[in-house]
């Protein structure tokens, strides 16, 4: 490998040196010379991500042994699975079909568990009968938000005598309308699913499943000679092949002390030409072939939660985080998977244009044959717990999927507008100096964070004296603005007795421990590191502890946290994490929990953070790790990203995918995390963050200031109005976030979710709707001043920012001169705003709103309105208002939704918040007047005619910099309605 | 097609030079809140007419017409103004309310002097430090007091010890200037003393010279009468070119050895710990490793070396002590020479000898180790006698010339528009702060000092002013740069912008690294006080008016 080979050239060079140094002779600048071409040649190697310090699949044993069990199971087509159903061992209880299944070829046996559950969903666990030792089941206790009930609704299809078949399978029918059917198929072992007689997903149905029992070192040698000789050996992973017991990688050795005990199962989704999900990728949308197809990858993608330096783009790579999710979809139909595993998972992809399962007839395809994506998983270690969702549209999808692993946390109001990072603002002053920029500026910011720099040696929770002698006091002079602070914590620890936290952690005994018993000791920022070990409950109770306020000494209730590093990250050990033979709680192996290690760190400090003050309030965590439910705890960004045109494109498919998978409140650092981005690059960077559900700018210690005003005119007045519509969006990103907590569906969807029967929208990555009302399409080219839109279902859209119509079908050009990306309003929604732009949200709460409608081909719109507190709890008591709008024979009305809410008190908090202006594009007609009335009140006298314009060029005060090109916008002046109360406003022609 | 809703601030209160006084209201205003609530008087005048400043109420005169926009831009009932919904492109229809986006809301700050705030800080809920009578939040949301008399109060202290200040360091400035000007003068009649005496000393190197030549032609016509060129001298020549280049040779190869220590030194100190790079840390590991027996072996060793060297040497000139007779011209290089040149050299010189006596011209034998006899070209008692009295001419022209230099290259130093900072032409000053100090030797260099190794890292070095484009420019002289300090790891070369404010006392204020290896520096002087009746009143706003 070459770092090493560099490093030990540079090495050797050294030693020359100093051999010959004494001596004078001519060699030594000849040596010089080379040393010095060593390091010349040595240090632009650091720009670049390293491949070779990231394993392929084939340097995975595991992996290697199920690509080839694979292989040879598709080249020998007499290959059938060695797995059966035991006879007579089937049972189906409580909605629960549970049996024995038996490896034919060396008559090892395991149980499965099929749970019908309720909402269409279905789970197949597989387990060794009697393991050697326990094989780990504990992820599921992490991942999940709930274990769904089973279902009761089901009925076991009678056997047909006449039916061969039936005999040897087991069909059971369930679901609300009983639509959806189940079949197992004894010999060999293959489960079918199938929803309206349509074949959905199928498991095993190629034969690849593979689980790896677990043995002794010696014992393996002997069974396995014996069953060799008895069944073919076609199919068989050699599971005791080098790498089994011991494998090394970048010259760091894995012990295995358990050997092989890998599990592999392939899924495939019959009829469906496209797969998402399973990120984190720096990949596209929908997800490619992985065996070597042309525009497709070679390597599987690969989950295992890494700090890649510098990530490659379009790669199948492993990167931060890891979600098992996958979702499959096709016209009308969409189905997903979760692979509830923890432990490092490859998934190969292909694509085939086939007719098994006379999948043609049934899906109408005639003579054309459809393509079906099958998929293959594979897992290090750990036991099969597959989840089956059976839609059938991408809303009952994200519902069941949300069901299960629970929905987006509502988030902070405030942590949904700016934050402005930088590694690292330097000291009070810079942070004081930022802030006061802001100001001057006249850009809102929320808040302001704090990286690794400011702590003394890189101890988290602490704060350097000479930098920030009082942290309590800028925080304050923060929240005067209504700002906040954000810190870096990270989960290693520096080895050092006189720093509490490590002190107190290693007294606790809760450190992840090396196989010996010693505490397990790496590389990171602080130097030589311990880790706490998450996985124990003991651990995340006391880290929880540490952001009380009394003990994390400087912290604030203005203070929000930051995990980085939570892969962890390991800068000694294999790829750049910790090695898999270290110990956790319960002696897990670090091999069975790496993927759940950061999500641990996250809801632990999620839960400190509620904990901390006696009021509770939601907390808000940024995490680099994720994993199933991180939804739960907070927010994530896609790690570091480099200041290049091609970055800001991948941020789009990247967040897309990230979002279907279950976490909505996900960004990209904006401006790019490494290298200095051109005024360009930067403005169009703010201009698609602010779309972006999590909106923050940072930059690399080594880049240049880029704070948005040091660029001078007309690029600051760009950016500030690329920020300050974020602000005036505030109340619709708001909404949809309420939307995501309670439905799962997420804040920013791909095409194919809101035009789920528009076959031309399954490839789209680079557009996308923000809630289901705005249309988005960042412009990620220099120099690109217009760009074609997709449009579907000939509707009509308003160019947001000038109001002007863009109607048709397919691919429509629109501008995007620097001074905006397109955004399209979606005829027939309705979009709250505040036009009133102050410094921070915060200080926004109480301006009144502005309503933008944008009338549909039927002259009707509607949309809604959440609003809470922002900040505590109590909207779970019924603290917010929740309104729905809707414009319809020409009458604006508002209307509570009819869910329980609407407490007076909270409406007494917010009882002035009236409605001061209300834009509607699209009417046909020139309005004669305009009424506005409260419906509950007996003031009929307010029921008054409003002064309104209509056709006027400049819609004044908007706050948006862009005036409109329509000539038929109605603008209402002032109808003083009130936000809490039911109203209409009349619109006479 | 684009509106730009920028707008001109107030004049009254410059916003960007408010930060540091900003704090300190922000520090003020808490202690009044904390002192005595006093709510506000605000609304004496009505609502309508909120929001504006008495200089501009009679645009907003009620007329039985509509009103106008001030831009022009639209035609409104008057009951528009100020009804909290903006109607006019140039928000000005809204002065008192967070209507329109781009507005300002005057404070009358009654007591202390009138503000004007943007509009969108309007009924916030936050009191501004800049309406010291509360008059912004109006709404209900917060109680703001009205601080102005103590406000008021302060802010004239203030001004009064800003103005004693400056006064106190414009003082100074003139006794600076004062002295800019006598140095000047005195440079002046140096410089013309000094062009006397080299006139002086030039003549005197030229008589020498020719004296010197004289008596080298004298020598040559004698050596030229005795001795014939041979073959040992041409062998000597050549051994002497010899190792000379074998010394350039071993010269520049601890050069190179120089130049890569420095390499990776520079490596070592400035790479970036954040990179996680194995490679660059064993690197490093391998240095300090390197340095440590390198060192060592230097102390061990080259004192050894040198001592033989010495004593060689030391043997060699008692030798020629014995022989009383004057050494040949020494070359600093022939100190190093290796014995076995030198035997060469001695066999030569034998070699000639024998010759020179064999044929009876015992005179003019060369000197060996053990025996010593001829004149050298340039050893007769008379060139040497003319070369000495040459060279102490030629040194004295020298001294002169380098003091004339010296004085000139002073006289082109930009001392500022009186000589205002001569008088700090290398003085130097520190700064202390966490990590590091800083020092700044004024026109000269500056430097960066570890804390905790006492590593020094060079900045940069002066440049030049930079306050503003022209040396007309009043802020011309308040700004310097220094730069081609050691360059960054991954970086550029360090530099320094040292800005200048006035005080009647010279410190360094604050130091900060505003960009990755692009340091500024706050630094008080005296040199940049005015107080007004200067005879260039130009710099009077280097204090900035705050308030």
């Amino acid at each position: 490998n070459q770092p090493l080979e560099t490093t030990s050239l540079a090495k050797v060079e050294i030693m020359a040196l100093k051999s010959t140094i004494t001596s004078l002779s001519l060699q030594i600048f000849i040596y010089l010379c080379i040393g010095l071409l060593i390091i010349m040649t040595y240090i632009p190697q650091i720009g670049t991500v390293k491949q070779h310090d990231f394993k392929t699949c084939d340097q995975s044993s595991f992996c290697r042994r199920n690509r080839a069990y694979a292989d040879r199971a598709l080249a020998d087509p007499t290959f059938f699975s060695p797995y059966v159903v035991k006879e007579n061992s089937v049972l189906l209880k409580d909605g629960v079909l549970s049996g024995e299944l038996i490896n034919t070829q060396n008559q090892h046996l395991f149980v499965f568990e099929l749970h019908l559950l309720e909402g269409s969903i279905s789970r197949l666990r597989i387990n060794e009968k009697s393991p050697l030792k326990p094989r780990y089941d504990e992820v599921k206790n992490f991942a999940l938000a709930r274990e769904l009930p089973n279902t009761m609704n089901y009925t076991e299809k009678p056997i047909n005598p006449k039916d061969h078949d039936s005999l040897t399978k087991t069909s059971i029918y369930f679901g609300n309308k009983k639509q959806t059917l189940v079949v197992v198929h004894h010999s060999p072992f293959r489960i079918e699913f199938l929803v309206n007689d349509i074949p959905i997903v199928t498991l095993n149905d190629r034969g690849f499943f593979n689980f790896e029992y677990l043995r002794t070192k010696n014992q393996a040698k002997v069974n396995d000679d014996q069953t060799s000789d008895e069944s073919n050996s076609k199919g068989t992973a050699d599971q005791d092949e080098d790498g089994s017991w011991e494998e090394t990688f970048n010259g760091k050795t894995d012990s295995k002390p358990n050997g092989p005990e890998s599990i592999a199962l392939d899924i495939s989704f019959p009829g469906f030409g496209h797969v998402y999900g399973i990120p984190e990728h720096a990949s596209s949308l929908s997800l490619k072939e992985t065996r070597g197809a042309e525009g497709g990858y070679s390597e599987p993608y690969r989950l295992y939660n890494l700090d890649v330096f510098e990530y490659e783009l379009d790669n199948p790579m492993a990167l931060y985080g890891s979600i098992p999710f996958m979702m499959a979809h096709r016209k009308g139909v969409s189905a997903a998977v979760l692979w509830l595993n923890s432990a490092e998972t490859w998934v190969d992809i292909v694509k085939i244009k086939e007719d098994k399962h006379g999948l043609s007839m049934l899906l109408n395809f005639g003579k054309n044959l459809p393509t079906s994506t099958h998929t293959h998983w594979i897992s290090e270690s750990g036991i099969v717990d597959l989840f089956v969702f059976l839609g059938p549209t991408p809303v009952d999808i994200f519902r069941q999927y949300g069901s299960l692993t629970g929905y987006t946390a509502l988030p902070q109001y405030f942590s949904i507008a700016y934050h402005q990072c930088r590694w690292n603002y330097i000291n009070q002053q810079d942070i004081d100096e930022v802030d006061y920029g802001f100001d001057t500026n006249e850009i809102p910011v929320d808040v302001l964070w704090l990286d690794i720099e400011h702590t003394v040696g890189k101890k988290y929770f602490t704060w350097d004296p000479e930098k920030f002698p009082d942290p309590e006091k800028m925080q304050n002079s923060l929240a005067v603005k209504g700002r906040k602070l954000v810190t870096i914590i990270d989960p290693h620890l520096k080895r050092d007795d006189d720093y509490y936290i490590y002190k107190e952690s290693k007294e606790l005994d809760i450190l992840v421990k090396e196989p010996n018993g010693d505490d397990f000791a790496g590389w990171c920022w602080p130097g030589s590191s311990s880790w706490i070990d998450y996985t124990n409950p003991a651990a995340r109770e006391w880290w929880g502890l540490q952001f009380k306020l009394d003990k994390y000494q400087g912290s604030t209730e203005n203070l929000f946290v930051w995990n980085d590093m939570n892969e962890p990250s390991v800068f000694s050990g294999p790829e750049i994490t910790m090695p898999k033979d270290i110990i956790h709680h319960n002696s897990w192996e670090h091999r069975n929990v790496h993927n759940v290690y950061g999500i641990l760190l996250h809801a632990a400090t999620a839960q400190g953070l509620i904990n901390r003050s006696t009021i509770r309030k939601r907390p808000f965590v940024l995490s680099r790790a994720f994993y199933v439910g991180t939804q739960r705890y907070g927010a994530i960004w896609t790690g570091d990203n480099m200041a290049q045109w091609s970055h800001l494109a991948a941020s789009s498919p990247m967040l897309l995918s990230i979002g279907i998978s279950g976490i909505s409140f996900a960004g990209a650092d904006v401006g790019g995390f490494f290298g200095n981005p051109d005024i360009e690059l930067l403005v169009r960077w703010y201009q698609t963050g602010a779309f972006q559900p999590f909106f923050r700018a940072h930059a690399h210690i080594d880049t240049k200031r880029r704070e948005p005003w040091l660029f001078g005119e007309p690029h600051t007045t760009h950016i500030r109005n690329a920020i300050r519509e974020r602000y005036a969006l505030l109340p619709h990103w708001y909404t949809v976030f309420q939307h995501a907590n309670v439905t799962g569906m997420p804040v920013i969807r791909p095409m194919f979710v809101v035009f789920p029967d528009d076959e031309e929208t399954f490839e789209i990555e680079d557009q996308y709707f923000v809630g289901d009302s705005l249309l988005v399409k960042p412009i990620v080219t220099e120099g690109q001043t217009s760009t074609d839109i997709y449009l579907s279902n000939n509707e009509i859209y308003y160019d947001y920012f000038t109001f002007e119509p863009i109607r048709g079908s397919g691919r429509i050009k629109v501008d995007a001169p620097i001074e905006k990306i397109p955004v399209l309003l979606r005829g027939g929604s309705i979009i709250p705003r505040k036009q009133r732009i102050r410094q921070s949200s915060a200080l926004m709460r109480l301006d009144p709103l502005t309503l933008l409608v944008g009338i549909d081909q039927k002259g009707e719109a509607k949309g809604s309105l959440y609003m809470d507190d922002g900040e505590t709890y109590n909207y779970q008591n019924g603290d917010y208002i929740h309104r729905n709008i809707i414009y319809s024979y020409n009458k604006l009305t508002s209307t509570s939704f009819p869910i329980n809410g609407d407490n007076t008190n909270f409406k007494k908090s917010i009882k002035d918040i009236r409605v001061e202006r209300v834009i509607i594009i699209g009417l046909s007609r020139t309005p004669k007047k305009v009424l506005a009335y409260h419906d509950d009140s007996d003031e009929i006298n307010n029921n008054q005619e409003l002064t309104f314009t209509w056709g006027q060029k400049d819609v004044v005060g908007t706050g948006v910099t862009f005036t409109n090109t329509n000539d038929k916008v109605l603008v209402i002046k002032d109808p003083k309605v009130l936000i809490w109360r039911d109203w209409t406003i009349e619109i006479v022609f | 097609m684009f509106e730009n809703h920028r707008k001109e601030r107030g004049k009254l209160l410059d916003i960007k030079n408010f930060l540091p006084l900003g704090i300190y209201f922000l520090f003020l205003l808490t202690c009044l809140l904390a002192a005595e609530a006093k709510v506000s008087n605000s609304n004496t005048t009505t609502n309508r007419l909120r929001g504006i400043a008495k200089s501009k109420i009679y645009l907003y005169e009620h007329t039985d017409s509509d009103w106008v926009c001030l831009d022009g831009s639209a035609r409104i009932p008057y009951d528009a103004i100020n009804d909290d919904f903006c109607d006019c492109k140039d928000g000005s229809d809204e002065p008192g309310t967070s209507a329109c986006s781009n507005g300002r809301f005057y404070c009358e700050n009654e007591g202390h002097i009138p503000a004007y705030v943007e509009s969108f800080r309007v009924n916030d809920g936050k009191c501004e430090p800049e309406c010291c009578d509360g008059s912004d939040e109006y709404g209900g949301k917060i109680q703001c007091p009205n601080n102005c008399e103590q406000v008021g109060f302060e802010h004239r202290k203030h001004l009064r010890e800003i103005a004693r200040t400056q006064a106190e360091g414009a003082r100074i400035r003139r006794e600076y200037i004062e002295y800019g000007k006598e140095l000047r003068l005195e440079r002046q009649a140096d410089l013309e003393r000094l062009q006397i005496e080299l006139l002086a000393a030039k003549e005197r190197v030229k008589e020498r010279k020719e004296v010197l030549e004289q008596a080298e032609e004298e020598e040559r016509r004698q050596i030229q009468l005795t001795t014939k060129p041979n073959v040992a001298r041409k062998a000597l020549k050549k051994c002497k070119e010899r190792v000379e280049s074998l010394h350039e040779r071993i010269d520049k190869l601890h050069e190179n050895i120089d130049t890569l220590l420095k390499i990776f030194k520079d490596l070592k100190n400035d790479h970036n710990q954040n990179y996680h790079d194995m490679a660059v840390k064993s690197a490093i590991a391998g240095y300090d490793d390197f340095l440590k027996e390198y060192e060592n072996e230097r102390d061990e060793n080259l004192p050894d070396e040198l001592d033989e060297e010495d004593s060689q040497d030391n043997n060699d000139q008692d030798n020629e002590a014995e022989e009383d007779i004057a050494p040949p011209i020494h070359s600093p290089l022939e100190k190093d020479e290796p014995s076995l040149l030198e035997s060469i050299i001695d066999t030569a010189k034998i070699t000639y000898n024998d010759i020179m006596e064999s044929i009876g011209l015992d005179a003019f034998t060369l000197s060996t180790r053990t025996e010593q006899k001829s004149v050298v070209p340039g050893t007769s008692k008379g060139v040497l006698v003319a070369r000495d009295s040459l060279n102490s001419a030629e040194n004295e022209q020298r001294e002169i010339e380098n003091q004339i230099n010296d004085i000139n290259s002073k006289f082109s130093k930009d001392y500022g528009r009186s000589d205002e900072f001569a008088k700090l032409d290398g003085e130097c000053f520190e700064h202390v702060t966490g990590e590091y100090t800083y020092s700044l030797c004024l026109f000269d260099s500056t430097t960066q000092k570890s804390n905790k190794d006492y590593s020094s890292t060079n900045l940069g070095n002066f440049e030049r002013w930079i306050g503003a484009e022209s040396q007309d420019d009043p802020a011309y002289y308040t700004k310097q740069i220094y730069e081609h300090g050691i360059k960054c790891w991954n970086g550029p070369e360090r530099s320094l912008k040292v800005t200048f404010e006035c005080s009647p006392e010279n410190k360094i204020f604050a130091v900060s690294e505003t960009e990755k290896c692009e340091y500024a520096m706050t630094m008080k002087t005296p040199a940049v006080c005015t107080d007004g009746d200067e005879d260039d009143n130009s710099q009077k706003n280097v204090v900035h008016e705050e308030l």
